[in-house]
Formats: structure tokens, C-alpha cells, sequence
């Protein structure tokens, strides 16, 4: 035990020494609380808060245009002014804090992606303000590792349109560009009717709530005094849980690649207890960031003081679940990238549609279904009936019971995969 | 104590160590020289019980390494090759750890680590985030992690690559010190001179396997009480074997294009009559160094190639 609890004192002083990361957690679900009330709130169309990126693409290339294309789409819209612009006059401004971060697309940026050779995008950031690059940066990382995950699925048109492109010196054939954009076409069809489906619905309902049928108007009939931030509050909390689990869990990766797991190993400790330590750090980190959330929530929307202790400890269960789950995906991960992109596909899907980016009660009914059945959406659920002290107890204790030995599972399975791999590179 | 018998292990094709044995003992320093790639971190890691042998045995302290592992690894100290410290944590926090983990208690640490960080020479820097340090002081933080709780067995692998000559002597009278207090050490290196000047015996590793081992004298005695002379400039690879058939006691150790050593019983006497022949040969001699034998001859004696390529 005494191991177990200095493995997470260890990575809970490691933590303290980022706190800007851990702060990161909180603040893209912290400031989607904000621009939902002020844009769905009063009425006041008055201070939103923007990320004004400044974009040079020395590349132009197809990988450039879908990154940049997609900081245009879906909830990234209203997050992310960004403004095309030369290098030398994007520095000239950074350096006058006339905005929040530049990004430079390096000229070969595409090919080399393509080519999977090592290629790094800029991002010089404006040093007066400290939140808005950092979320800059959060996104742009994901975005890349989403493009880069998007390179692999499509892996072979792509790269035999590079090849062509540059062996033959005449470019690529029509007949390859025509079969490229079928391949592309379809696979953005299906992506897209899965990753942004509720935007549009979230833009007809929200204004006119009362024209909703089925069972949303009678949720929210029946509680009239729901306050937008109240909506949305629960399902941003687990947003950040999901952040924290896919933060925390990426931590394995550093240990691995480090060698101090290797060194643990050589320890007389098993690897469970590093792995256990780890998520005993985990949970005190998740624990205090809900609690801070849950009493900030008291205090502006006026819950229940008394239900927030089991609404604490259900969402802390739910985080250490998640936890375990994201770690045994990254011990099997076979670099930090993949597990990256892995965990992401995993957390990005759950969180749009299992409640944490648009309420269920604004979502059209087929998706509210599939969003209750989704793990977290199904948490978020039991969550908010503890806070409405709807919850049925008998229930929820026969749930911790069986996703507990769940998570024991998860766990052993960790470990042994650890151990044989975690001495490899 | 460390006993290693028949050790095998193989990465699918490669086989990174075949069938190496042998013994070191408490006390005393036991080197293990080749050069890259021979096998020497695999060697370690089926010590410490971070690879699993394809074949034999390891013992630690009399204890079966895979199936007494707690009792065996409760008497590690591990120094691996590659940097294995938490970057974003101090020295004092990466020490205060890593003795935790092996076992010292909140007062043993609050004594020990102050006289570790002391002995490797980082106690001024002690506070600061490891990230903030140069490589040799990540190196020699890296050591201090693994000898920190007194193990009775050490393992060091390579661990003065990058570190300055003066911290470098200091980690070697460490190593030493270590010793003499009755720690069994094993140390593996690509550099003769520490191999020499370090340790009590040492096997000499190629290829995975063991080519030579013994004492520093026995392994002298391998070549026999010969200087050793080495000649730059040109040489012809048929004639000159020809022409230095009929000196004896000599003994042709590496015969290149623009190199030759050579082994011989009394260099100065002979040396006369050894570049007569090698002109007589057509050879062109520009250098002449004379050496007494060491672990380098001998690894190139028994290889035909030099210890750093
Ligand atoms: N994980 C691995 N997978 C495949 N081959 C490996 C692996 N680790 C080591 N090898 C191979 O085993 C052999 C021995 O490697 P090892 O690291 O033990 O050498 P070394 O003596 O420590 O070399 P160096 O002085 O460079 O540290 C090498 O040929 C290496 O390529
Ligand atoms: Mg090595």
C-alpha cells in the first residue's frame, strides 16, 4: 500500500508542476458553459469569448486546407476566428498581441504527412493571454492527430496519388484524382452524419423549444425553470472527465517511454501497484477538480448541497472507470501517437453523443437513445437523477458493485500487458 | 552474488546473448566489455528480470530471478543504459521516490539522500525540476537513483557515456566505494581503460557471446608477456606475413591496408630487424608506437577487429 500511495503522491507532484495543463481540462468545457449562456442565455449577444488565430499555409495542400477546414465546422465555429494571413505580417502582429496564436503550415507540411516523415507545425502565441493559446494548442493537436488518423484510413489512394505526383513528373492521372474524391466523398458522408449531427438540431430547438415533440418537451415542461447553464452544466462536468481520463491515462505512455516503468519493474513491486498508483492519483485529481466544479455549480445554479456528495462520488466512479478503460487502450497502443489518436477516437464520439457537448434534451430521439446507452451518457444519466434526488439507490450500488470487478479486470489486464511489453520499445 | 548460467535470448532472428555463464561475486567489481550491440544491456535486463531468458538460469543473492523474483529483485540496485528519471520531478523528489521504492524509510531517506545527491556532486541543483539539468547531470542523477538505497547487488549499465572526466573518476571511486562495502557489482562498458582500471575480473562480450574471461592478469596472460608494436603506412597484405615468417616469437595481431599490429617477445631489441623485413617486404612504415598488452590487443586478437568501430 505505502508504494501504491508514493506512486500517486509521485504523480500528483508531477501534476502540480503543469498547472496550466491541468487547467486545460477544465477550461474548454468551462468556457463552452460560458459562450452557451451567454449565446443561448439572456439574449445578450454581447462578449463571446475567441480564439483570433492567424493562419500562414506555406503549404496549401489538401492536409493543410482539412485542418484548417475543420477548425471551421461543427462546435469549433464559434470558438475559433481564424484569419489567413503572411508569416512575417502574422509575427508582426503576434508580437503587437494582435491576437491569440500564429500558426505556420511549413511548405511541405502535406507531402511529408503523407510520406509520414517527421513534420511540425508552428505556433508562435500571443504571451499576454494565457488561456486562449493553450486552447489553441489543445486543438490544433488534436486536429493534427486527426488528420494524420484520417492519412491512415485513406493511407492508400493517397499515397499512390504521391507517388504519381512525384515520380512522374506529369502529376497525378484524372483517373486517380476521380477514384481519390469518390474515396473521400463517401468516407465524409459517414463521418459527418456521425461527428457533428446535432449542430443543426441544436440551432432550430434551442429557439424554439416548445415545438418539440416527444419526450424533450416533456422533460422540459416539466422543469420550466431550468436555466440554460443548468442544461448544459452536467453533461460539460463529464466533458472534463473525459479530458482528464484521456490526460491522465496518456501519462503511461511518458512512464514507458521514459524507462521509469521499466525501472519500477526492476523493483520488487509489481507493475499492478504502479498501475494502481497511477489511478489512485487519478482519482484524487478528478475528485477535486469535481468537487471545485460541483460546488461552483451550487453556487451559480442553485443544486442541492446535500445530493452533490453522491453526485460527487457517482461522477469520481465514473472517471476512475474511464480511466482504467483508457489505459489498458494505451498499454496496447503501440506508440504514444496512436494511443493519442485511439483514445481520441474513443472519448471525441462519446462526448458529442453521449450528452456532453448537446444536452439529450435537445437532441432528436433516435440519437438521445443511442446517447443513453453510450457508457458515459448512461453515467450521466444516473448522474443527474442523483442531482435531481430522482436516483434509485438499490441500483446504483448493484452498478458500482459490477463495474468495479469491471475496473479489477481492466486493471490485471493492464499489468499484464505492462509486463511484457513495458521493457520494449 | 550473481550466478548466470547458459543465458539465452533471442528477438526473433537475432540472437542478443547465447549461452553466456558466469559468476560475480560480493565484494568485488565484475566487468562485462564489448562493444555495441554485443548483448551487454540484454545480459542486464534478463538479470534484473525485465527480459524473459529464451534459456538458463539466473540466480541474485541465491534466488531464482523469474521464480523467487520479490527475494531476488529485493536486493537490486539498477542503473540502465538509457536515462530512467521523472524529468518534470527535483533530484531530491526522483531520489526520495526511487529509495521508496526500494524499500527505505521516511528517516533512512531523509539521511541518505542528502549524501547521495552529495557524492554525485548535485546537491546545488538539488530543488531544481531534472529538465533544467545538462545530460552528464541527468547521468549522474540516474546513477544516484539506483544506488541510493545500498543495494547488495549492482547493476551498471554504461554509466559514464556523456558524463565529464572529473565527474567521471568521481562515479567510478563511487562505483569502488560501493565494493569495498561488500556490494557484488556488475559494470558493463564499451571503454577498456575503465574496464581495466575498475574491475576485479570481466568477460570480454561479442556477438552475444563470451570470447574471453578471467582476471586482468589472466587475461594479459592471454598474450602472452609480449610488447606490442603498432605501425601505420602501407602494407602489403601477402608480402608481409611472408617476411616476418622467420622472426619468432612474434605474432601478426591485425594486418590492414594502412595498419599492422604485432605481438613479439622483446619489441626494442627486435625492432631493428622487424623494419628490415617490412622493407624488404616493400612496406612503408611512417609511425611506430610500442604498448604493453592490453584488453584491446587482446580484443583484437581474439576478434580481428578493433573494440570502437
Ligand atoms: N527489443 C529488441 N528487439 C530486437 N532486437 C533487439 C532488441 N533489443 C536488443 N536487440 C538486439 O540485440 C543485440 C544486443 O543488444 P544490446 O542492447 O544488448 O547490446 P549492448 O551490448 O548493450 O550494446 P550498446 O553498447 O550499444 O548498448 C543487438 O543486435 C540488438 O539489435
Ligand atoms: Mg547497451
Amino acid at each position: 500500500m505505502n508504494f501504491i500511495w508514493q506512486t500517486a503522491l509521485k504523480d500528483l507532484r508531477r501534476r502540480m508542476k503543469d498547472p496550466i495543463a491541468l487547467l486545460m481540462w477544465v477550461a474548454i468545457p468551462g468556457l463552452m458553459l460560458l459562450l452557451f449562456s451567454v449565446v443561448f442565455g439572456s439574449g445578450g449577444e454581447s462578449v463571446k469569448p475567441q480564439v483570433h488565430l492567424l493562419v500562414a499555409d506555406q503549404d496549401n495542400s489538401f492536409a493543410s486546407r482539412l485542418l484548417l477546414g475543420s477548425l471551421g465546422q461543427g462546435p469549433m465555429v464559434d470558438l475559433f476566428k481564424t484569419e489567413r494571413i503572411e508569416e512575417e505580417e502574422g509575427l508582426r502582429r503576434i508580437e503587437a498581441g494582435d491576437a491569440s496564436a500564429l500558426l505556420v503550415i511549413p511548405p511541405s507540411f502535406g507531402e511529408k504527412l503523407l510520406k509520414q516523415e517527421k513534420t511540425k507545425l508552428v505556433l508562435k502565441t500571443n504571451p499576454a493571454q494565457r488561456i486562449l493559446p493553450g486552447i489553441a494548442e489543445e486543438v490544433l493537436s488534436v486536429l493534427v492527430d486527426g488528420v494524420f488518423y484520417l492519412q491512415q484510413v485513406l493511407g492508400t489512394p493517397l499515397s499512390e496519388m504521391v507517388d504519381q505526383a512525384t515520380i512522374g513528373n506529369s502529376g497525378p492521372s484524372d483517373q486517380s484524382i476521380a477514384s481519390f474524391s469518390v474515396t473521400v466523398n463517401q468516407l465524409m458522408t459517414r463521418a459527418e452524419t456521425f461527428a457533428f449531427p446535432p449542430v443543426i438540431k441544436l440551432g432550430s430547438e434551442a429557439k424554439r423549444p416548445q415545438e418539440d415533440a416527444g419526450a424533450a418537451r416533456a422533460e422540459e415542461t416539466e422543469k420550466p425553470s431550468r436555466s440554460i447553464g443548468e442544461l448544459f452544466f452536467p453533461g460539460l462536468l463529464f466533458m472534463s472527465i473525459l479530458f482528464m481520463g484521456q490526460g491522465l491515462a496518456d501519462d503511461l505512455w511518458r512512464e514507458r517511454s521514459g524507462g521509469t516503468l521499466a525501472r519500477a519493474m526492476t523493483t520488487r513491486h509489481s507493475v499492478t501497484r504502479v498501475v494502481m498508483g497511477k489511478l489512485l492519483a487519478g482519482v484524487v485529481i478528478m475528485s477535486t477538480i469535481c468537487a471545485l466544479a460541483l460546488v461552483a455549480g451550487a453556487f451559480l445554479y442553485d443544486l442541492d448541497w446535500m445530493r452533490m456528495l453522491g453526485s460527487l462520488l457517482w461522477a469520481v466512479f465514473t472517471g476512475f472507470l474511464l480511466l482504467a478503460m483508457l489505459m489498458l487502450i494505451q498499454s496496447y497502443a503501440s506508440s504514444q501517437r496512436t494511443g493519442t489518436v485511439l483514445t481520441s477516437l474513443i472519448i471525441f464520439p462519446l462526448m458529442m453523443v453521449g450528452g456532453s457537448f448537446f444536452p439529450f434534451e435537445i437532441m432528436p430521439s433516435f440519437l438521445r437513445t443511442i446517447g443513453r446507452w453510450t457508457p458515459n451518457g448512461w453515467s450521466l444519466t444516473i448522474f443527474k437523477a442523483i442531482l435531481a434526488g430522482e436516483a434509485q439507490i438499490p441500483m446504483i450500488g448493484g452498478a458500482v458493485v459490477g463495474l468495479g470487478s469491471v475496473a479489477v479486470c481492466l486493471l490485471l489486464l493492464t499489468a499484464r500487458r505492462l509486463r511484457r511489453t513495458g521493457t520494449g520499445s | 552474488m550473481i550466478e548466470v548460467k547458459g543465458l539465452r535470448k533471442e528477438y526473433k532472428e537475432i540472437v542478443a546473448v547465447d549461452d553466456i555463464s558466469f559468476t560475480a561475486e560480493r565484494g568485488s567489481i565484475f566487468g562485462l566489455l564489448g562493444p555495441n550491440g554485443a548483448g551487454k544491456s540484454t545480459t542486464i535486463g534478463c538479470i534484473c528480470g525485465l527480459l524473459e531468458p529464451t534459456a538458463g538460469q539466473v540466480r541474485v543473492m541465491g534466488h531464482d530471478i523469474l521464480r523467487e523474483s520479490i527475494q531476488a529483485k529485493s536486493q537490486l540496485g539498477v542503473v540502465p543504459q538509457e536515462l530512467a528519471i521523472y524529468e518534470d520531478l527535483s533530484a531530491t523528489e526522483n531520489l526520495n521516490y526511487w529509495g521508496a521504492a526500494c524499500g527505505l524509510r521516511r528517516k533512512e531517506l531523509k539521511e541518505r539522500v542528502p549524501e547521495v545527491l552529495e557524492l554525485t556532486g548535485l546537491q546545488d541543483r538539488a530543488k531544481e525540476p531534472v529538465k533544467h539539468f545538462s545530460g552528464g547531470m541527468k547521468r549522474r542523477l540516474n546513477f544516484a537513483c539506483g544506488v541510493v538505497h545500498h543495494p547488495a547487488v549492482l547493476l551498471l549499465d554504461e554509466p559514464t557515456v556523456g558524463v565529464d572526466p572529473q565527474s567521471r573518476v568521481r562515479l567510478l571511486d563511487l562505483v569502488r566505494e560501493q565494493a569495498v562495502a561488500g556490494t557484488c557489482v556488475l559494470y558493463t562498458t564499451h571503454y577498456m581503460e575503465e574496464a581495466e582500471k575498475l574491475c576485479d575480473s570481466l568477460a570480454i562480450i561479442d556477438h552475444g557471446k563470451i570470447i574471453a574471461a578471467g582476471t586482468l592478469p589472466e587475461l594479459r596472460a592471454l598474450l602472452g608477456e609480449r610488447d606490442l608494436l603498432r605501425m601505420s603506412g602501407v602494407f602489403d597484405k601477402t608480402a608481409v606475413p611472408a617476411a616476418l615468417a622467420e622472426l619468432e616469437t612474434l605474432e601478426i595481431i591485425q594486418l590492414e591496408d594502412n595498419a599492422l599490429t604485432l605481438a613479439l617477445g622483446s619489441a626494442p631489441q627486435m625492432l631493428n630487424r622487424v623494419l628490415q623485413a617490412l622493407s624488404s617486404s616493400g612496406a612503408q612504415v611512417r609511425e611506430t608506437t610500442m604498448n604493453q598488452p592490453n584488453l584491446e590487443s587482446l580484443f583484437i586478437k581474439l576478434t580481428g577487429k578493433e573494440l570502437r568501430e
